[in-house]
């Protein structure tokens, strides 16, 4: 035995240096996930509007369009259960926060983030957020998350020519969605309708529901409104979606609504005052439809009476 | 938990540690150690099918006792086919429910009577058919008096559960793995070497060689009208490649695993796109499988002892059974059909044991004539893929009517040349280690240390290279 394990030290010890050497210098990347941590880390105490939530925040909420001090906390695949996550992680800093928003798409009370294909970003709430998710070790590791044809692409462009992973602004706003480069309205439409139609599962609504019931707890005990709504989306998107989990949405979020005074809900799905040049691709804004959807919650929070 | 995920690398030095290093170490603990680790292997799927595997091991285990101790022949026959409908009542529950109702109400539609088919919304529990068989075999071996029924639950609840056979074979027989649950086991480096040397070649076949050709196959027979003859013909072997690759592969981390437990598993291939015809392709090809059908379903039903035709409806019988095994729809019968016809000049022609030795033994190159006879049997072999991969009949006629017409002599619309390389590559190391138990058990072993441990982190890299967010193992499904 002990010239078995003798051999084997000797063996994986060029391993495991490479790997912790590959992991290391990934984690050094800064991305969007590490500069939000660090950001709340220093700024939470100052913030007044926290805007969380996934991709359709990301890129729709512009902060500087917005007179209150705000931070757009968003990410892409954000699920609910990780903004309350990171409500609760912040929560002895907010001393100022008067309102967090929260996009409730049509995909948000129907999935997780473990269970998508999008469950590699996982990770990056555990290694950057210092969240405890689960008991994956895959989740706490840059190396495993993605290809390494990817990272080693990363590491190149990082290292060799400076590129980093960020792609937001100072405050959040992911920038990669300009008006110039948009895309076909009918075809994105139907292909992210029909993935988020394949991705919603009946198993997570009871879960997702008391995930907003706790969100909405936790604002209430620290005098903060909740405000929740459902994103803007071109009408591509919106009839290629199952009508009947929209109703179902709806109805859900309007009695929750109504049943709590301190939670208001928005139905942006189809406002008119979006039309085809605000969008990037069917549900995703550009800078013009993000400074419209920007403006129209900062016109909503100076319309909120203040205490 | 995966074989190729970080779990699996996080819980497999655990379980080692503990099993050769805990105090006073005893078979006993050793067992109870393993069938722990094994019911949280297997829980990490899905906790709820945990309790359908220990219902069916107490099942098997307790009708084994049954069996031997009665004293009547009704009652022996009684507590038989307890066990044998039970069990086959899960399997056809989880698996085949909905295939039966769908077909009888597809059926009825066609003479004219609507019928709605009452359809179960079921998850397949992974491995039931795989544990299933194991039980099977075993009553049936204490119904036949081959074997007698185990009296230590813990030791029998590990032949069913063993981890590294519990979710995708191979099929063991408690003939085999039984008396060596039963023996102490003794540490050994050359077999404790040899077992990371055959985990490593598993991960290299999976990740390296299926996981990279299933990229390709996917995209190819997910939009088959988009493609010409030729990259559909190439879609077929990439396939023929994954899926080898990832069964495979899936067999050597489990033999290799269980080989550092100090625990040999039944060999489950023998490098079957190496075969001359038919026959010999089954020799080699899931093994562990089709050994439990020769000897539970061929030899009962009559074997090759009552002449030609009893013996081409055998084949038949095994073959159609053998394909439903792997799923609950026609694509997989007919893939079954297919082999039985490939095979049938052999039974009819008495020449189905014509190449029992490995081809071109202890020869550099194979014969023109073995050369041939194995590309011949190659084609045979990626043209029944084409029905195992595809999502339905229509699918798989589409594809195949999509390869024989004039594009199939243009040139592919993809040409995955890394890939091809790889493969080359694989298939030199398989032809070097033809005879061996695994390919790496000989290629580089006289190489210096120094150049076969470069040898073994140029595998390690390439895994790593290739490696990412972790796909499944095919055969989970069945």
């Amino acid at each position: 035995m002990r010239k078995f394990l003798t051999t084997l030290l000797f063996f994986a010890i060029p391993v495991i240096f490479a790997g912790v050497a590959f992991e290391i210098l990934l984690r050094n990347i800064p991305n969007d996930y590490s500069y939000k941590s660090h950001f709340l880390d220093k700024n939470a105490r100052n913030i007044e509007v926290l805007f969380l939530g996934n991709s359709h925040v990301y890129y729709g909420i512009d902060p500087k369009f917005i007179q209150a001090k705000n931070f757009n906390a968003s990410n892409i695949s954000q699920p609910l259960d990780y903004d309350l996550k990171i409500l609760e992680k912040y929560q002895n800093n907010w001393d100022h926060l008067k309102y967090v928003v929260v996009p409730v798409d049509y995909f948000s009370l129907f999935t997780k983030l473990e269970s998508g294909i999008e469950a590699w970003r996982v990770k990056n709430y555990d290694i950057y957020f210092g969240m405890y998710s689960d008991y994956d070790p895959a989740h706490y590791f840059e190396i495993v998350a993605n290809q390494t044809k990817y990272n080693l692409e990363r590491l190149r462009k990082f290292y060799f020519y400076g590129q980093s992973d960020l792609k937001i602004d100072s405050l959040g706003w992911g920038t990669g969605n300009h008006s110039q480069n948009s895309m076909n309205l009918l075809e994105s439409g139907m292909v992210s309708a029909k993935r988020h139609r394949k991705a919603s599962e009946e198993r997570f609504l009871k879960e997702q529901i008391s995930v907003l019931h706790k969100m909405a707890d936790f604002c209430k005990k620290r005098n903060i409104k909740l405000i929740l709504f459902s994103s803007p989306a071109y009408k591509t998107y919106v009839k290629n979606l199952d009508i009947n989990q929209i109703n179902r949405n709806k109805q859900i979020l309007n009695a929750f609504s109504a049943s709590d005074k301190t939670v208001q809900y928005y139905d942006l799905l189809t406002d008119s005052r979006f039309d085809s040049v605000d969008f990037f691709d069917a549900d995703h804004l550009n800078e013009i439809g993000s400074k419209k959807l920007s403006l129209i919650f900062d016109s909503i929070i100076k319309s909120e009476p203040k205490d | 938990m995966l074989f190729n995920s970080l779990s699996f690398a996080v819980f497999l030095p655990i379980v080692f540690f503990l099993y050769w290093f805990m105090p006073t170490k005893t078979r006993a603990k050793q067992n109870l150690l393993l069938l722990a680790s094994s019911y949280f292997f297997y829980g990490c799927w899905d906790c709820r099918f945990l309790f359908l595997l220990i219902f069916s091991t107490l099942l098997d285990y307790y009708t084994g006792l049954k069996i031997e101790s009665a004293t009547s022949q009704n009652t022996r026959k009684f507590w038989f086919w307890l066990s044998i409908s039970v069990n086959l009542g899960f399997l056809g529950i989880f698996k085949y429910y909905n295939f039966f109702a769908t077909s009888l109400a597809e059926m009825l539609s066609g003479i004219g009577l609507q019928v709605n088919p009452w359809t179960l919304k079921v998850i397949l529990p992974v491995g039931i058919s795989f544990y299933t068989f194991h039980g099977l075999s075993y009553v049936i071996d204490i119904y036949k008096k081959r074997i007698s029924a185990e009296k230590n639950f813990v030791d029998y609840s590990l032949f069913v559960s063993f981890f590294p056979l519990l979710v995708a074979g191979p099929i063991e027989r408690a003939t085999h793995l039984l008396p060596q649950i039963k023996r102490n086991r003794q540490f050994n480096y050359i077999h404790a070497i040899d077992g990371l040397r055959q985990i490593l070649w598993g991960l290299f076949k999976k990740i390296v060689i299926a996981d990279q050709c299933a990229d390709l196959a996917n995209t190819i027979f997910n939009d088959t009208t988009s493609y010409n003859g030729s990259t559909l013909c190439l879609g077929a072997v990439l396939f023929a490649f994954q899926i080898y690759g990832d069964f495979s592969g899936y067999s050597d981390i489990a033999l290799g695993t269980a080989r550092l437990f100090g625990i040999d598993l039944l060999r489950n291939f023998a490098y079957p796109y190496f075969s001359r015809d038919i026959a010999e392709f089954w020799r080699r090809w899931h093994i562990s499988l089709s050994t439990w059908f020769r000897d539970y379903l061929y030899i009962p039903l009559g074997g090759s002892k009552g002449g030609t035709w009893l013996k081409i409806r055998n084949t038949f019988i095994i073959f159609l059974v053998s394909g439903f095994w792997h799923g609950a729809n026609w694509t997989f019968i007919i893939w079954g059909l297919l082999h039985a016809l490939y095979i049938m000049p052999s039974i009819i022609f008495n020449t189905n044991r014509k190449n029992l030795a490995t081809v071109a033994e202890r020869k550099i190159l194979p014969s023109v004539k073995d050369l041939v006879s194995m590309i011949l049997t190659f084609s045979l072999v990626v043209f029944a893929w084409i029905f195992f991969r595809a999502e339905s009949l229509a699918h798989a006629m589409q594809y195949i009517s999509g390869i024989f017409s004039e594009s199939l002599f243009r040139m592919p619309q993809k040409q995955p040349k890394v890939l091809v390389a790889l493969i080359i590559f694989f298939l030199i190391v398989e032809w070097i280690g033809r005879t061996q138990q695994y390919a790496l058990a000989s290629f580089g072993i006289k190489w210096p240390r120094l150049l076969r441990w470069t040898f073994y982190y140029c595998l390690i890299a390439a895994i790593f290279y290739f490696t990412g967010p972790e796909k499944q193992f095919i055969y989970f499904q069945f």
